[in-house]
């Protein structure tokens, strides 16, 4: 066991802390100049901050509306902050890309905001709150019925309740604008596609550019990316403080359920308002443009190779990071306190680097005589899984934790053979949980931009780089037809795989002789 | 039924790894291709020849990334690209063998397009930087590349990102140039930016926004320019005085072994004959409007303007090369307004 779990550090080792280190010591090696792009970082800063200003209070008060009220309105908010959150952010931006691409809106008032900053903040904003609300909403969902009660008894106004509730709903705002303020640091997809870059440098476009184009400039690079992960860090421990200031004590062995309340007129009228901004600008605007685009004109099967390339990517990335995720786990059951904390700190370590960095990292470290595996599908492949597997490991980690160790114990003493104990009991089991957690590695993967656009095999372009490629020129058409027929593939994916797990988890009827 | 779902999974995942990453039968020569007309002329070699080519096409900027990143661990044999000033840099960088065999019967343009240590071949050329403008929009186009910065042409003119589109260096040297060389240039562009330059990643979104009517005039590569205002009519190309002359070459990479060294060279000798110089016009798309730069090519295609009629100018490509980086970065900063 312990040889297992030094062989499973340093598997993770060469996955995160290899390329990283090769990658983030090379300014400190070589030096950089990265003046000229401290633009760059102040307009990234200045998004992240103010998408965070919006997102923590708009998320606060959402994630409370969702966790204290009932209704049509509610449900369809529910749903539709999931979709914003599943549809990866350049879909959606290729989506108002086609909108501007008619003259009459793009030189119009609205064409002419939107394609500034005003827009790059609309669509940040869009992509990070379902971040902002799902984080509030854990604490939302813990706080009981009592505080409501108690002020009601003690004859608070409504004013007073109110900032109780504010209160009370700091930390989890604190949390949702440490979220939303990195995921729009951390964000290329949007920048990359809106083509504002040139006018407004970003920070993650500016470390894309430094590794993909002329000349490249790796020090450079690797200097940004200090700069990034700075920022989360900075970011992080300010959320700590905050945290460390306003905690509060909610989950307790009293604690009872508030009874979700129907909202008041003028509040079913302002979630309506936020759920109809959301579904229509959010959603349906961009992908009802993706639809027409991808119905008009000359239909031909320009790049759809990309589709099924990027599902088997997604495939095999997915295999790769749950399998190492569940053996990891399962290293992790036992009592060594030195091996939980070695891989819990290098997976939020990895955690906090986005795929840009990782992408960077892995075109340096396997680019030599010993590991010379730039430029091909195994890379590549490895890549998205390295990427994927701590969010693998949490997703697992919540299911594989819910398993009676006693299971095995009965099974053994029954001297079941080790297949029977790992299909019959442990993957009968986690099924379902496991499912969901591939398919949504599947779909992150193959929706994923940044470690594509960095190592893919030249000729064999994935999903998200065929997509950014006909956005930037102007095939849009080409790139709704392929954001479109990845989304289904994906629906129909999902649709398939739990149609078969439901079928076969259904009870027989027992035979009688 | 449980065994048999698992194994059923387990073994469609194994088919998909060994569909995905069984190593492809031995590649042949690699070619790295920025033109168009890379593909073909590959599929004509390899059935001519019998040697098998894997062409990999790029853009030009994506393309010379990938072989800096390579570095001395290539996986392309041959590339074919614009831009002998990108030639220069990566042969600087060490990354080009040298003493390539310079091809038969040039033209005198052709011969003095070649490389001092042959690190590279000119297999054509086109124009770094001609204007396409939409006569509804704009009724007098410039005739120079000062007129652009006349308050006519404010928020009227776009061109491509150098870092992103491999052939606009030169475009942006040859503005330097003309306006007094590297650092006097500056001021130049500098005012180009002040009257509401436009920037785009590379030829087809620049000439897309043309499309679009974002712009009015694109400053681009003469190939898509005249291939843009052929397909699309009504739009007018102008030739700016000087023009500055964009070779399109092949590099070779360095290092490679005694057999791909001799298939590289029977395939340099095989783009350059007439008869697949005129593949390339049929089959290049924009890329087949060039110059060619043998006496026994065939005409240039119609839309091109005589030479005899431009005032064409040759950069240095070992000086202006050199200073790619120092003038991107500094490009960047002026378009970003830092």
């Amino acid at each position: 066991m312990r040889l297992a779990r030094i062989l499973a550090l340093a598997l993770l080792a060469a996955l995160f802390v290899y390329p990283l280190a090769r990658l983030l010591a090379l300014p400190l090696l070589q030096g950089s100049d990265v003046g000229p792009c401290l633009p760059a970082l102040a307009n990234s800063a200045f998004f992240a901050l103010l998408v965070g200003c919006i997102a923590a209070p708009l998320g606060a008060i959402l994630a409370q509306a969702l966790e204290t009220l009932d209704g049509a309105v509610l449900r369809l908010l529910g749903l539709g902050l999931w979709l914003l959150f599943l549809t990866p952010g350049y879909v959606l931006t290729t989506g108002w890309l086609v909108i501007m691409s008619h003259p009459a809106i793009r030189d119009g008032l609205f064409g002419q905001v939107f394609l500034g900053p005003t827009g790059l903040v609309f669509l940040y904003l869009m992509k990070s709150l379902p971040f902002a609300v799902f984080v509030a909403r854990a604490t939302f969902a813990a706080a009981g019925a009592q505080l409501g009660e108690a002020a009601l008894v003690l004859g608070l106004t409504r004013w007073r309740r109110w900032l109780l509730r504010l209160r009370l709903a700091l930390p989890a705002m604190a949390a949702a604008f440490t979220i939303a303020a990195i995921e729009t640091m951390q964000e290329f997809g949007i920048p990359a596609t809106l083509g504002l870059t040139a006018k407004i440098p970003i920070l993650t476009y500016a470390i894309y550019q430094r590794l993909n184009t002329t000349p490249t400039d790796f020090a450079g690079a690797a200097a940004l990316c200090w700069w990034l992960i700075g920022s989360a860090a900075v970011l992080a421990l300010l959320q700590a403080a905050v945290q460390r200031r306003h905690q509060a004590a909610l989950v307790h062995g009293r604690a009872r359920q508030a009874m979700r309340a129907k909202p008041a007129a003028l509040a079913r009228m302002s979630l309506a308002g936020v759920a109809s901004l959301l579904w229509g600008l959010g959603l349906g605007a961009p992908l009802l443009a993706l639809i027409i685009v991808a119905l008009g004109g000359p239909m031909d099967a320009d790049g759809l190779d990309a589709v099924p390339r990027s599902l088997f990517y997604g495939m095999l990335a997915a295999t790769l990071a749950l399998g190492t995720g569940a053996f990891v786990l399962k290293l992790q059951q036992g009592r060594s306190l030195w091996f939980t904390g070695a891989v819990q700190g290098l997976l939020a370590a990895n955690m906090a680097v986005p795929g840009l960095i990782l992408g960077a990292g892995y075109v340096i470290a396997f680019n030599n005589d010993l590991l010379p595996l730039y430029g091909t599908v195994l890379l590549l492949i490895i890549a998205y899984a390295a990427g994927a597997l701590p969010i693998a490991i949490r997703l697992l980690g919540t299911a594989l934790g819910q398993l009676d160790a006693k299971l095995d114990e009965a099974a053994r003493i029954f001297a079941l053979p080790r297949v029977t104990r790992l299909i019959d009991i442990e993957a009968a089991l986690l099924a379902r949980p496991g499912l969901q957690a591939w398919l949504l590695v599947v779909a992150a993967v193959m929706f994923e931009l940044p470690i594509s656009e960095l190592l893919y095999v030249p000729g064999a372009m994935p999903l998200g780089v065929a997509i950014v490629s006909a956005d930037m020129m102007a095939s849009y058409a080409v790139a709704a037809r392929l954001a479109l027929l990845g989304l289904a593939t994906l629906a129909g994916l999902a649709l398939l795989l739990n149609g078969a797990l439901r079928l076969s988890a259904a009870p027989r009827p027992r035979q009688v002789s | 039924m449980r065994k048999a779902i698992a194994g059923a999974f387990a073994a469609f995942i194994a088919i998909v790894a060994v569909f995905m990453l069984w190593p492809s039968p031995a590649p042949g020569l690699v070619l790295y291709s920025g033109l168009d007309y890379g593909p073909a002329i590959a599929a004509a070699f390899t059935k001519e020849t019998g040697i098998k080519v894997t062409v990999v096409r790029l853009a030009t900027g994506s393309l010379l990334a990938r072989i800096a990143a390579q570095g001395q661990h290539p996986d392309w044999a041959l590339a074919w690209f614009d831009g002998a000033t990108a030639a220069t840099a990566l042969d600087d960088a060490g990354l080009l063998a040298r003493n390539l065999p310079a091809p038969q019967n040039l033209t005198p343009t052709g011969q003095s397009l070649v490389s001092k240590d042959g690190a590279y071949i000119p297999t054509g050329f086109t124009l770094a930087g001609v204007f396409i403008s939409d006569p509804a929009r704009l009724q007098t186009p410039p005739a120079s590349w000062q007129d652009l910065t006349a308050p006519a042409f404010r928020n009227q003119v776009g061109m491509n990102d150098p870092s992103i589109s491999g052939p606009t260096y030169p475009a942006l040297a040859g503005m330097l140039d003309q306006a007094g060389g590297w650092p006097q240039g500056q001021d130049f562009v500098t005012a180009l930016k002040a009257n509401g330059l436009q920037m785009f990643d590379k030829n087809d979104a620049t000439l897309a926004a043309l499309q679009a009517q974002a712009i009015s005039l694109a400053m681009v590569q003469s190939s898509a320019a005249v291939y843009f205002a052929a397909n699309h009519p009504g739009l007018r190309v102008t030739i700016p005085t000087p023009a500055y002359m964009l070779p399109n070459v092949m590099v070779e990479a360095a290092g490679l072994p005694a057999r791909q060294r001799a298939e590289a060279e029977r395939f340099m000798a095989f783009i350059m004959r007439p008869d697949i110089q005129k593949l390339r016009q049929a089959q290049g798309e924009a890329d087949g409007y060039y110059w060619p730069v043998t006496s026994d090519a065939p005409v240039p295609l119609p839309g091109l303007p005589d030479l005899a009629t431009l005032k064409i100018v040759t950069l240095d490509p070992v000086a202006w090369g050199r200073l790619e980086s120092t003038i991107n970065g500094w490009f960047a900063k002026v378009m970003s307004g830092a």
